[in-house]
């Protein structure tokens, strides 16, 4: 738990373990990690706003999920993001699905 | 928290019934070299406990938010190792480095790992290490036939073990090793010649533990697809299949991350394993990945490549998916950080 805003935050998901993969130098909390979880951000955002969905930052700890109709959802890891997403959209978040991916990298024209 | 190859390695052995794991297990308990372990079983049987610590666990599981069977938390392995941990730590028993869960032979490894890369208890002190299936060369053939725990036993497997392979007809074992290979082309596997098997150097080392990751991430590799096309000719594998993604731009890590969560969110009970070498943009060094069904390990690197080939690769084993789709979709997800 954080000391200064008491948000509690757990183990860190294998996305995030910066000491170890990714960007080695790193460390959480600091700035190249708050770029990092800015950069992770845009990427999701890229796949979630296909399903109606926005997801923000929350004390740096925490994903906030909203969709536009008013529902947001706190979540910690990215498979409890995609999760809420798909309750929230109520169709499966599927990564293999040939109309999500056309809309992610349409074809050149 | 201990770093994660420091933790206790837990090594599963399992394997469909009557293929000789508790004569592994006998095996593994009589050797000195072992004599570090603690041992949980779902039954007793005819294991020697000796030296060795030896709990029994009853079987009742736990079912995680995500509600997946694969998973299962079981909460009476949970209990059990709990226990042993406890006793240790009251010196009520030695120390031990390695913990070996023998399953039954209809079990599904995957709840055993599950529970210990999710329980926010084990997971500070336990990493799941290996794990080791035996095959019965005699009815190992008729056995992947017809049933599916045998399958996927085989297709979760760090190591095959060849049992009883002094019993079988000499044109039965290339058979079984091309089955085996379409099943997993990324496991080791081991012949035990007129029941001799070196269980200690089967048991130790693994991609996280100290002076074995190098070895253990070239055997991933080592299936090439000469083997698997000899192989093509086997009988069917239950929709199981494995192939090697070979990627030639640096992977973004964002971008990786985002893909193989959501892939493994929504695909997870079909991926059976993934294991990859993975050549990071802006890291020098490549990223070992290593990941059983929704479940990854944390990533660690190796220290350097282990030759001029900067491809990423990564070895699926899969159950009803398609490479090509899959090749795909990483495609496109790996341009989203652009």
């Amino acid at each position: 738990m954080c000391g200064f805003c008491a948000v509690f935050s757990g183990v860190p998901h294998w996305t995030e373990t910066a000491s170890d993969a990714g960007d080695r130098a790193s460390q959480s909390g600091g700035p190249a990690w708050r770029l990092g979880r800015q950069r992770r951000l845009r990427v999701i955002n890229a796949v979630v706003a296909h399903f109606g969905c926005r997801v923000e930052d929350w004390m740096g700890g925490q994903f906030l999920v909203s969709s536009q109709r008013g529902r947001s959802e706190l979540v910690e890891h990215l498979p409890q993001v995609w999760q809420v997403v798909e309750d929230i959209a109520q169709r499966p978040l599927d990564p293999l699905d040939p109309v999500l991916l056309a809309a992610l990298h349409p074809a050149p024209r | 928290m201990s770093d994660y190859g420091e933790r206790c390695a837990v090594i599963v052995v399992t394997g469909f019934l009557g293929s000789g794991k508790t004569t592994l297990l006998n095996r593994a308990l009589k050797d000195a070299a072992l004599a570090d372990c603690a041992v949980l079983v779902n039954e007793f049987g005819e294991v020697g406990l000796d030296h060795h610590l030896l709990e029994q666990i009853d079987g009742n599981t736990v079912l995680l938010a995500n509600g997946c069977v694969c998973c299962t938390i079981r909460e009476d392995l949970r209990s059990a190792v709990l226990e042993l941990h406890d006793k240790r730590a009251r010196g009520e028993i030695p120390a031990y480095s390695r913990l070996i869960i023998e399953t039954t032979g209809l079990a599904d490894p995957t709840p055993i790992i599950a529970t210990f890369l999710s329980d926010v208890a084990l997971r500070y002190h336990y990493r799941p290490s290996l794990v080791v299936t035996t095959v019965d060369a005699v009815h190992g053939l008729a056995t992947l036939d017809n049933h599916d725990e045998s399958r996927k036993q085989a297709a979760l497997a760090d190591r095959l073990v060849l049992t009883k392979t002094d019993l079988c007809p000499a044109a039965t074992l290339p058979a079984l090793r091309a089955r085996l290979m379409l099943l997993n082309r990324s496991a080791e596997v081991v012949q035990a010649v007129a029941g001799e098997l070196d269980v200690s150097a089967l048991l130790r080392g693994d991609v996280y533990g100290p002076g074995h990751r190098d070895a253990e991430v070239a055997r991933w590799f080592a299936a090439s697809d000469e083997h698997l096309h000899a192989a093509h000719h086997s009988r069917h594998t239950g929709g199981i299949q494995g192939f090697c993604l070979m990627v030639e731009e640096p992977l973004d890590w964002t971008a990786f991350g985002v893909w193989l969560t959501l892939l493994l969110h929504c695909h997870g009970d079909k991926v059976l394993r993934v294991k990859g070498l993975l050549n990071v943009a802006g890291v020098a060094a490549p990223v070992v990945l290593n990941g059983v069904q929704h479940m990854v390990h944390p990533p660690v690197h190796l220290a350097r490549w282990p030759d001029a080939d900067r491809r990423s690769r990564i070895v699926f084993i899969v159950q009803d998916l398609a490479q090509a789709t899959i090749e795909n979709s990483l495609t496109v997800f790996n341009t989203l950080a652009a």
